[in-house]
């Protein structure tokens, strides 16, 4: 492998040569010069530490090579210039070696020389660094380094990184109609990092053609910036109320279909999450840590699994005995929801978090300033996957059909030898592993905590009161409509004054539409 | 409104049947009565005795002061719950907002900011602005008369403005019992914002002076414990007589038929705001009654948790009682002091483990007693839905041979 690297790097050039090294010990300055060019031209990433050390006097010629030695006084221990190897095993006395001559002139080079090393990084984040720190350096000689990335390299993101830099830089030019043809580009890209130079040139330039393409690229820059904005806020309101919409599917069933209100339901959300906890634990403690970040989507089956376990056990001890009184199993199910909180504090302490995986790190960037997280966007694939998986069980399956038969009609659903006991049990397993697959996906965004789940409880029963009792699509408009509203007034307001205001809005639909945004029909409504 | 459409002695006629469908029966039987008496008489002559002979120090009188604060919400709940039917989650809510009224009047007279010697020390220190000026609604609450008007009206403004709005929609059931949650949730995090001027979330802590009285004094405390006490049992004859009127008894209906009370051509969306209204004045007086005792109140007085309190408080009693809460109230959260105290229990006859267990479960419970709380509450739903005054009831009915 390392030789198949050497091989490569050998064949592409990107190794200095040791005869370009040698060159530097030269009395001509033009020969030294050139010298340092060939090895910037060179790509060689180990250059930028050799040439860091070369400006502070600590090249010098030892046995016919240039060997660095970084001892500032007393004697030295030579070092391979590259790789920083010790070449001989003890110190030597200072006069065995020869300092590199060394004049101004030098320094400049090679400080011009680490900026074009940098600026050829193979690593595209790091190229990316480099050629924005050179472009708000300034400069004409770094207009020139930058002229050749804009136009060839691969990465589209450095290329627009490295016009911006020009466009920058032709701002404080001279000549006034540089400075216009750089704020027209500015303009073009729309770069949010010109911005503060821009606004130097509106208040101070003394040309007004400048002053007016200075004032016209920020009119472009803000435009920009509230499309980024706008859609930034929808997309944080759609992946708050797909957590919601995950939540709202399973207290719609429990709820809706059955009426039996489980203020526990919260809680199913963390026993879904911090059973994404244990598989991890589980994957870090058994397993090779390769395949440690493949331990999510096993979490999230996991999550479903235990939560729904926990759901059924509830309803077989607890809630099945509290059919039709609402109250007392609103009740029951808050003394639930506390004792499952304290037992998990008790069993394993406050704010434990899950490692998200390496491959939901980062984001997509569709457009520039625009940074969507892929865990927010896996997040809603989730909720995409629940709402129709829920669809499909629902309305095409055997158990969705028995399920919504004893719905409509318990006793004539028993009647016709449908086992309503045991299906009562399996629909309140179905909601609670709703809760906690949504649990476990929001591991992804945020810590463990025991009471995670009381921050969404009130919040998703808003969502099924809005969005009417028992109806899939409603929840879904319902959960987005509250997700996308309280992600819009939190700017503008404060996050509290948000809830607040959003509260008093579904408190007022409510006056308009009691029965919520799909009301049941016939029978069904009297529930 | 619909009110008029019938002459006054069908809709009457209708209402006796709508009441007697619910299985109504006379709430107040000899021994409650027997039971308030004693009450009465432990918490107004054998305690201050007890103080006296020095066998009750000062700091458990207070407590039981505020107990029988905390009661007075409990009585509105079991109202509000227990007759009505109206499960609400947000009494904690009107008992913190009463507690601020009084309390707010207690910072005016307290110690003021160093420098200007207008603004309390309470808000000076949360904002630490050194320009601040008295915000407007701070400064009529320096008036006894206003800020006691504050701990009546602001309770049952809101309660009005809640009330009145849900049940015109016929938001009820379970519903209403989410929706008055979700504005307590709201509330509370309002109160914790430094920039509402009402302390954040330390809140009005070290309030001392009292109609010029110190807090401290145990004079004071002894005089505040007994009016809370003498509240609290006032507040019970109220409630007492007010479920025997027409009045109550119209709750009572409302609660086993909504519907059929609207059928005989009442309007159940008035009698429903009022005892809303009702219970959140008596919660405020509890809040008014509670902070100059702990000399504290804070937005954690109505947390989601404290709410949910009020409910076991009632539940562990017997809802549609009035007596029952007041036992509750008393009951657990004597049972929080002691579990809470840090004090170890052994059992004489039991095995070594079995005591080294329970000593491990006691030193953990300072910080986790909400669990036994949750138990509580699951035991008493499944087991004791009628509560302690509802099982005391049921044995007396049995050793007189008559069923209850």
């Amino acid at each position: 492998m390392r030789l198949l690297l050497l091989y490569l790097a050998i064949t592409f050039g990107l190794f200095a040569s040791e005869a370009d090294l040698l060159r530097l010990a030269d009395e001509d300055p033009a020969v030294r010069k050139a010298a340092i060019e060939t090895l910037a031209a060179s790509g060689d990433q180990r250059l930028v530490g050799f040439f860091d050390e070369y400006a502070k006097n600590s090249g010098f010629t030892w046995k016919g090579r240039v060997v660095l030695a970084l001892e500032p006084d007393g004697d030295l221990t030579p070092l391979h210039p590259l790789t920083r190897e010790k070449l001989s095993p003890t110190a030597l006395p200072r006069s065995t070696l020869s300092e590199l001559p060394l004049t101004r002139k030098d320094k400049l080079a090679a400080s011009t020389a680490v900026s074009r090393l940098r600026l050829a990084d193979p690593d595209p984040a790091k190229r990316l660094t480099a050629v924005s720190r050179t472009g708000d350096a300034g400069g004409p000689q770094n207009r020139i380094l930058l002229a050749p990335i804009a136009a060839n390299d691969p990465d589209p993101r450095i290329r627009r990184s490295a016009a911006e830099g020009i466009a920058l830089i032709d701002l404080a030019s001279v000549d006034a109609a540089v400075r216009i043809a750089g704020a027209k580009t500015i303009e073009e890209l729309a770069s949010s990092r010109a911005g503060d130079a821009l606004k130097v040139v509106r208040d101070k330039d003394a040309d007004p053609a400048v002053r007016q393409a200075a004032v016209a690229a920020l009119a472009a820059i803000d435009s920009h910036h509230t499309v980024v904005r706008t859609i930034q806020t929808v997309f944080s309101g759609l992946s708050l109320g797909s957590v919601l919409i995950v939540m709202a599917l399973g207290l719609a069933i429990t709820f809706g279909l059955m009426g039996v209100i489980n203020m526990a339901h919260g809680e199913m959300l963390m026993v879904g999450a911090y059973a994404a906890l244990l598989v991890q634990w589980f994957f870090a403690w058994a397993l090779p840590p390769s395949l440690l970040p493949f331990y999510f989507p096993l979490g999230l089956v996991a999550g479903f699994i235990s939560a729904g376990a926990v759901g059924w056990l509830l309803e077989l001890t607890v809630i099945r005995h509290l059919y039709g009184r609402p109250l007392e199993t609103l009740l029951a199910t808050i003394g639930i929801g506390q004792v499952m909180i304290w037992s998990v504090r008790y069993g394993f302490g406050d704010n434990q978090a899950v490692v998200a995986p390496a491959w939901l790190t980062g984001g997509w960037e569709p457009m520039p300033d625009l940074v969507l997280p892929w865990n927010r966007l896996f997040i809603i694939l989730v909720t995409v996957i629940s709402v129709a998986a829920v669809w499909v069980l629902m309305n095409r399956t055997r158990l969705g059909l028995l399920l919504r038969a004893t719905v409509q009609s318990r006793r004539t659903a028993a009647s016709l030898g449908v086992d309503t006991r045991t299906i009562d049990g399996l629909t309140f397993s179905l909601g609670s592993g709703l809760a906690g697959a949504a649990g476990c996906a929001l591991t992804l965004i945020g810590g463990l905590k025991p009471d995670m789940g009381q921050e969404f409880i009130i919040d998703s029963f808003l969502v099924v009161a809005a969005g009417g009792v028992g109806n899939l699509w409603g929840v879904v408009c319902a959960g987005l409509g509250l997700g996308i509203a309280t992600k819009f007034l939190e700017p503008w307001t404060q996050a509290v004054f948000a809830k607040v205001l959003v509260l008093a809005a579904v408190i007022l639909f409510l006056q308009v539409r009691p029965q919520g945004l799909f009301p049941p029909r016939g029978r069904l409504a009297d529930v | 409104m619909t009110d008029r459409v019938y002459p006054n002695d069908l809709r009457e006629f209708a209402l006796a049947k709508a009441i007697r469908a619910g299985g109504w029966q006379a709430p107040v039987l000899w021994f409650d009565q027997a039971g308030l008496a004693l009450l009465a008489f432990v918490l107004l002559f054998v305690m201050p005795m007890l103080h006296l002979a020095g066998l009750a120090d000062m700091s458990l009188i207070s407590q039981i002061g505020r107990y029988c604060a905390l009661a007075l919400v409990a009585i509105g709940l079991d109202l509000v719950w227990g007759y009505t039917g109206i499960l609400s989650l947000c009494q904690a809510m009107f008992f913190t907002v009463g507690g601020y009224a009084l309390g707010m009047f207690m910072c005016m007279h307290g110690p003021m900011d160093p420098k200007s010697g207008t603004i309390p020390m309470q808000l000076f220190v949360v904002t630490s602005d050194p320009n601040l000026v008295l915000p407007w609604f701070w400064q009529p609450f320096a008036w006894p008369w206003f800020a006691v008007a504050m701990v009546l009206l602001l309770p049952a403004i809101a309660a009005w403005l809640i009330g009145f709005f849900a049940f015109r929609s016929r938001i009820k059931g379970v519903y209403f019992s989410i929706i008055t949650q979700a504005i307590t949730i709201a509330a509370w995090l309002m109160f914790c914002r430094n920039d509402l001027m009402l302390c954040g979330t330390n809140g009005l802590s070290g309030i001392q002076i009292l109609f010029g009285g110190d807090m401290r004094d145990p004079g004071m405390k002894m005089g505040l414990y007994l009016v809370s006490v003498l509240t609290m049992l006032g507040a019970t004859l109220f409630a007492l007589a007010l479920v025997q009127t027409r009045f109550g008894r119209i709750l009572v209906a409302i609660r086993d038929s909504e519907s059929r009370v609207r059928f005989t051509g009442l309007s159940p969306v008035r009698y429903k705001t009022a005892i809303f209204v009702i219970a959140a004045i008596l919660a405020g007086i509890g809040g008014a009654l509670y902070a100059p005792q702990t000399q504290n109140i804070n937005p954690s007085n109505m947390a989601a948790s404290a709410s949910i309190l009020v409910v076991v408080w009632v539940a562990v009693g017997g809802r549609g009682t009035i007596i029952g809460p007041v036992v509750g109230t008393l009951a657990v959260c004597l049972f929080e002091s002691f579990l809470t105290s840090g004090r170890t229990i052994t059992l004489p006859f039991a095995p070594e483990w079995l005591n080294a267990v329970l000593k491990q479960f006691m030193s953990k419970m300072p910080q986790f007693w909400m669990l036994i709380i949750g138990m509580i509450f699951i035991l008493v739903v499944l087991f004791l839905p009628d509560g302690l005054i509802g099982r005391w009831r049921a044995l007396v009915a049995y050793v007189r041979g008559t069923s209850p």
